[in-house]
């Protein structure tokens, strides 16, 4: 990573949040991925305790709260970083959107596939089954529970298959196996779109 | 967002909904799905000795502007022979419902559908 001039004393910096002459808070360097952001290895795999840990950590050093009385630049720039540490953190807390991050940072440029016939058809009778639930119905509550309890296995599944697969991509020949992640982070997001309608009959049914 | 009149009219009063027979020889079924939002659409016809569709039905989870899509070219496609009905565009479809450019892929999932159903008619056909 180049060194960069620091805005405020105009000394020489390499990169970092801070100036190393002038403790000054440096711009936001968007070149710096997520992983990298939180000091964490690049992969499927996120270590949760330690993701937080970090993030309280560069909340400690970034908050605007710490630049209130500073100056303008310095205030601006202190709710840039944690505008993007905030962004960082919600990405890789989602394993649907860490997916889709990590396909953008290997470089997968979002073509379409369509899905196969196969999956969809499971998705279809897992909808009907759903929609057969009457959320008024004494047997609800039971039937939301066992649907639930397979989306959540199938997504549980889905996972693991990612997290296997990314080891493979950021492995040598990695870029082969960008379309099949990208399938399966797709089905990934029709379990999450099934689990979210889930949730809302689920309240439906406890009015 | 605010829909228009004839995407309410098709959500609110769905025509076609439901199910044919997937074994039945004349029946294709269509299923095709939208990664991006998770919808997921099934369009079934069933074709008469004259090779004119007689019935269409179809089942879809997904946004009011799908459904409607769904809905109108079950309608749209009673009545017309094969050819007539892979000659629908997704940009009829988007015109009859003036859905707005963010739900354009509704109408391309809805042509899709229509394919997807038709080459599945087509494969038993030369299968039986």
């Amino acid at each position: 990573m180049a060194n960069v001039v620091c805005w405020s004393c105009r000394g020489v910096t390499g990169p970092g949040l801070f100036c190393r002459t002038c403790d000054a808070i440096l711009p936001v360097d968007h070149g710096v991925d997520f992983f990298r952001l939180f000091g964490l290895e690049v992969g499927f795999v996120v270590d949760r305790t330690l993701l937080e840990e970090r993030y309280r950590e560069l909340q400690k050093r970034l908050h605007p709260d710490f630049f209130a009385s500073r100056g303008a630049m310095e205030r601006r720039l202190s709710l840039e970083h944690v505008t993007r540490v905030n962004e960082a953190l919600r990405t890789l807390t989602h394993p649907l959107e860490r997916a889709g991050y990590l396909l953008r940072l290997a470089g997968w440029q979002e073509e379409k596939i369509p899905p196969d016939t196969a999956f969809l058809a499971e998705v279809m009778e897992q909808r009907e089954a759903l929609d057969e639930v009457d959320p008024g119905a004494g047997d609800a509550h039971e039937r939301l529970a066992t649907l639930r309890a397979e989306a959540e296995q199938r997504a549980r599944a889905e996972e693991a298959r990612l997290a296997e697969m990314f080891v493979a991509a950021f492995g040598a020949d990695g870029q082969e196996w960008l379309p099949r992640i990208a399938r399966h982070t797709d089905r990934l997001r029709y379990h999450q779109r099934f689990l979210e309608e889930l949730d809302r009959l689920e309240d439906q049914a406890f009015e | 967002m605010a829909y228009n009149e004839k995407v309410l009219d098709h959500y609110e009063n769905p025509r076609n909904v439901g199910t044919l027979d997937k074994q039945d020889a004349n029946v294709g079924t269509g299923m095709v799905g939208a990664p991006a939002c998770g919808d997921v659409m099934k369009l079934q016809i069933r074709v008469n000795d004259q090779g004119i569709i007689d019935d269409a039905k179809f089942k879809t989870f997904g946004c009011g502007s799908a459904i409607a899509a769904s809905s109108l070219v079950t309608e749209w496609v009673k009545g017309k022979s094969i050819d007539e009905a892979l000659a629908i565009k997704n940009k009829e479809i988007a015109e009859e419902l003036a859905l707005p450019p963010v739900k354009i892929h509704c109408s391309v999932l809805a042509e899709d559908a229509i394919k997807s159903a038709v080459a599945d008619y087509r494969s038993k056909q030369k299968g039986g």
